[in-house]
């Protein structure tokens, strides 16, 4: 209820409401630490490994396959390295495939899908097939192809995810934009002469925001995932980079006597994407309920 | 009559849905006749109201009417322009001397806009004129429709029903249009608050020099506020009068069985109420309609012909037009004293 | 044992938010006699639904808690009772038409579906071993498809062998309603809730629910707590109006005369605020509906009544008898009666 005086509620804001109903869920919380650990050590892995040369190239092969211990927490691998310097370098790696991965898909895709659901027409059957055709294609397929024809790298794996990443956030965006354009207030925008881009980017993009910032919290955690995979697959980063996926797979040949090659870089696959599944569905639980006010 | 003394005309407007395809095949469902053949004349100034129920036309009607929809057929004179096939930037240009007020508060406003944008949004498309005068402008609106000048930052979830409505009021006069469409303004808020908007519009009416066109199913407001009104049945009006001449003298078996039905509060009421009468039966749907009589299957006063011919728009009086072949009967007679029979043959 | 069908004894309903607890029905008197219709009327948010769902035992217990009050329904508490044994009571003589015929009806199921459920578990029809076990379809279950179809003949659908068979899409809103009247008619309800059905319908088909109401529950004597914010409605069918506001019942006495003379403020505001026939001016009410959370104190209405006095801002009042059946919740009354 409202007073009609210009004096502020007394209500807690829309903010502060979702800051406390977010408290409530233990694993939303965790969900968003783990996340921004990780991001943390990230941002500062130069500061926080203790072995920063052996993230890149440094050798020393008369400390190879040594098990964890108190000077290398997570141990070393084949040629000496520190495994715990490595992962968290590779944490670097993981991000930027997981954040421009999703960054393409947003910024080619959301546009998209808003002109095929708002304009119609022939542009609306033009996107929409064509994002049937590129869902169609499959991610790994894809990127054994774009390897085989280039280089075999990061910025290439990352290219080709992004390249079947987009078609799904053309389906979100369309979907979401075909329900808001019925709203009245579109309609209002109309009538009083509202350009077709004002109404899509100014006013209908706003209010799928929140869905849109769900997928992608989730989505990054997928991404990271797709892009170990590669790597796994020795499609994506090459050794000596750090990425985590690249580990695993080197590690896997030494699974019996040297477990933890392979088994903290995969800790650490496991751990982002749990964190930001977490986090992910605990934003959804917050907007289901804030859509229902 | 003048042209110049109507401010929005219409002559034979139709306007349909087309159906949805099916499947690959060039096949439509049937298409919608929303709006199937009205001839309408809105005087500067006055409150014209348009009354039907659902599957009526009345909300296409008002939004055809200011080209919020395009027409599929007829003339559309808006302050004697032809506006019936504007397009692009003439069209821009009309859309500021012509706004629209919506039924529903809470879907009509951008619930991740504030207030203040959701009124500066039409000056920002029309005006060239700076952002601190925009403001001032924003204020000036908000204080015509009564809401303090804080709420300028407030959002529509944070609104109550009746506020939300004045917020789309400001934003309807914030081009400083001559004529609104009102379409059931009120019928989503309580009877308190209800009030207040009415007599809020009827003051800005005598301000600003506005003409309404109030679509509603309300009689009991139209009573009050309309100075002419026009019954509309599927698409199309079967009644159109002064209002005190509807309601003293409803001639449409329609308008009766409408009348009839007002719930009243008081004696007095009933005694401006027509005999009983309790149509049976549902709405057709917009998407069958007969041939003949669209009111014929739940006609309590109908004759065989009804359902062999479609009566036209009959004049019965000085300005009282009803569309019913028991009155098409009378016109042998009548030419004799009314110079006007169907509408569409004025000089 | 009183002869009333339902007495409410200062009800009062607290829920618990997120911003703190909104304090939304204050207290509550109401009495229904056996075979009477009485509306219950107020605004949006004056809590009458609030009161519909604690008669029916359906408010959500968190965050709603009924803080005191007594709903006596056949000689029986209700709050009092145990959950199962208040859903034997209410099932065998209360029953309830809700409000929006769009989204009451469940769409994937046949109407016909939907009232053999009803009748299933009314049992009121012969069903058999058979049917029980939900063997054979429904269709051929003919003692539960003959008594949906009377039914439906009952409330004057035309061709129920055609709507028995049809989807709640494939009807109009009127049809709805009247289908939604009949499942509530099924069994043997003597006391009927019904929470503003004509709400969403047009106002000729509107007409024709009331007239049939009117007839029906004439017919089966049954008594009715009519919701609804239009006057108009509840004039028409009620023979006494409680008018609620901000979580109090305020007035509360015999139609027409209540129309035709409003004591308590709030009542003469509204019927004041209601566009009439007879061109006679029409005036909102000053202010807004309080904020739950931070009520005025003594009574609800005296920010926006212009009666008020000291008394009226500490005391919160209570329904006194002010005439023959008729009750007000005012401090003011005599003053300017």
């Amino acid at each position: 209820m409202n007073t009609t005086s210009g004096q502020s509620t007394q209500y807690k804001s829309g903010f502060q409401r979702a800051i406390y109903r977010f408290s409530r869920s233990p694993l939303s919380i965790i969900g968003l630490v783990i996340i921004l650990v990780i991001s943390v050590v990230a941002i500062f892995a130069p500061f926080i490994a203790p072995y920063p040369k052996d993230a890149i190239s440094a050798v020393h092969f008369g400390n190879s396959f040594q098990p964890p211990s108190l000077a290398h927490l997570f141990g070393t691998d084949e040629v000496g390295r520190d495994v715990l310097s490595r992962v968290i370098f590779g944490s670097r790696l993981s991000l930027k495939v997981g954040l421009v991965v999703v960054a393409i898909s947003v910024l080619v895709g959301v546009p998209l899908g808003l002109v095929a659901a708002y304009v119609g027409g022939a542009w609306e059957v033009v996107i929409m097939r064509m994002t049937d055709v590129f869902l169609s294609i499959p991610p790994l397929v894809l990127a054994l192809a774009v390897a085989a024809v280039f280089k075999p790298n990061l910025t290439n794996s990352m290219l080709a995810i992004s390249f079947t990443w987009w078609p799904w956030y053309v389906r979100l965006a369309y979907g979401e934009a075909l329900s808001i354009k019925e709203e009245d207030f579109v309609e209002v925008c109309e009538s009083v002469g509202a350009s077709k881009s004002h109404i899509m980017f100014k006013e209908i993009l706003p209010n799928m925001a929140s869905t849109l910032l769900v997928k992608v919290t989730l989505d990054i955690g997928y991404a990271i995932l797709m892009g170990a995979s590669l790597g796994f697959l020795g499609v994506g980063a090459q050794p000596p980079t750090p990425a985590w996926g690249t580990m695993v797979s080197l590690g896997r040949v030494h699974l019996s006597r040297a477990w933890w090659l392979a088994t903290f870089p995969g800790l650490a696959i496991f751990l982002t994407v749990l964190g930001s599944n977490l986090f992910g569905d605990g934003l959804r639980d917050l907007l289901d309920v804030e859509m229902e006010r | 009559m003048t042209p110049c003394e109507n401010l929005l005309s219409v002559e034979s407007l139709y306007k349909a849905f087309l159906g949805k395809k099916k499947g690959l095949s060039r096949a439509r469902t049937p298409a919608i006749k929303a709006v199937n053949g009205v001839d309408l004349e809105v005087k500067r100034r006055e409150t014209h109201a348009l009354v039907g129920e659902s599957g009526s036309g009345k909300t296409t009607l008002g939004k055809t009417a200011i080209r919020i929809y395009a027409p599929t057929g007829g003339t559309i004179v808006f302050d004697g322009r032809d506006i019936t096939q504007l397009a692009g930037r003439g069209l821009k240009a009309f859309r500021r001397e012509a706004q629209m007020m919506f039924q529903d508060p809470t879907s009509s406003l951008n619930p991740r806009k504030s207030v203040s944008a959701t009124i500066t949004l039409p000056l920002r498309i029309y005006g060239n004129i700076s952002s601190r005068q925009r403001k001032v402008r924003v204020e000036e609106l908000l204080a015509t429709v009564g809401l303090p000048r804080p709420f300028q930052y407030r959002y529509p979830h944070s609104l109550s029903g009746g506020q939300k409505q004045r917020v789309g009021l400001a934003r309807a006069l914030a081009t400083r249009p001559s004529l609104i469409v009102l379409d059931e303004p009120t019928s989503a808020l309580d009877v308190s608050v209800q009030a207040k908007i009415l007599s809020l519009l009827a003051n800005l009416q005598q301000e600003h020099d506005l003409t309404y066109l109030y679509i509603t199913h309300d009689l009991a407001i139209v009573r009050n506020i309309a100075t002419t009104t026009s019954v509309m049945y599927l698409g199309r009006v079967v009644e159109q009068a002064e209002t005190e001449n509807l309601f003293s003298n409803p001639r449409h078996p329609y308008t009766k069985a409408l009348l009839s039905a007002i719930p009243i509060i008081s004696e007095e009421e009933n005694r401006h109420k027509p005999a009983e009468v309790t149509l049976e039966g549902d709405i057709p749907s917009p998407s069958n309609m007969p041939v003949y009589c669209g009111f014929f299957s739940r006609c309590q006063e109908k004759m065989a012909e009804c359902q062999q011919v479609d009566p036209a728009l009959v004049q019965v009086e000085n300005d009282h037009w009803v569309r019913c072949l028991r009155f098409a009967h009378r016109r042998e007679e009548e030419r004799m004293l009314y110079p006007f029979t169907t509408k569409g043959q004025r000089s | 044992m009183s002869q009333h069908i339902l007495e409410i004894k200062h009800l009062q309903v607290w829920f618990h938010t997120i911003d703190g607890v909104a304090q939304v029905i204050q207290r509550v008197e109401l009495v229904i006699e056996p075979h009477q219709a009485v509306g219950l009327v107020g605004e949006t948010g004056c809590g009458k639904s609030v009161t519909a769902k604690a008669i029916l035992g359906s408010l959500p217990v968190p965050p709603a808690e009924i803080k005191r009050g007594e709903v006596i329904f056949c000689n029986q508490d209700l709050l009092s009772l145990r959950v199962k044994q208040r859903k034997q009571l209410l099932k065998q003589s209360m029953s309830y038409i809700p409000q929006d015929p769009m989204t009451s009806l469940n769409p994937v199921f046949t109407i016909g579906q939907q009232m053999v459920d009803l009748i299933k578990w009314h049992k009121c029809a012969n069903i058999g071993l058979g049917g029980l076990l939900g063997l054979r379809g429904w269709t051929k279950n003919k003692p539960a498809r003959k008594t949906a179809l009377q039914l439906l003949d009952y409330v004057n659908i035309p061709a129920p062998e055609k709507i028995v068979d049809s989807y709640p899409i494939e009807l109009s809103g009127g049809m709805r309603q009247r289908v939604l009247i009949a499942m509530a008619l099924v069994g043997d309800a003597q006391f009927l809730i019904a929470d503003e059905p004509t709400t969403a319908l047009d106002v000729t088909i509107q007409k024709g629910i009331l007239n049939l109401l009117e007839e029906r529950i004439e017919e089966r004597g049954i008594a009715i707590l009519y919701i609804t914010h239009n006057l108009g409605v509840a004039r028409r069918l009620c023979a006494r109006i409680c008018v609620m506001y901000a979580g109090n019942v305020v007035e509360t006495g015999p139609t027409l005369e209540l129309l035709e003379d409003p004591a308590h403020p709030y009542t003469i505001g509204l019927i004041n605020s209601v566009p009439k026939l007879t061109k006679e001016s029409y005036v909102g009410i000053e202010g807004t509906l309080p904020d739950y959370l931070r009520p005025p104190s003594g009574c609800r209405f005296h920010p926006r009544c212009r009666y008020a006095e000291e008394i009226c801002r500490n005391t919160p009042p209570s329904l006194r008898e002010v005439g023959e059946h008729r009750f007000v919740s005012c401090h003011m009354i005599e003053s300017f009666r």
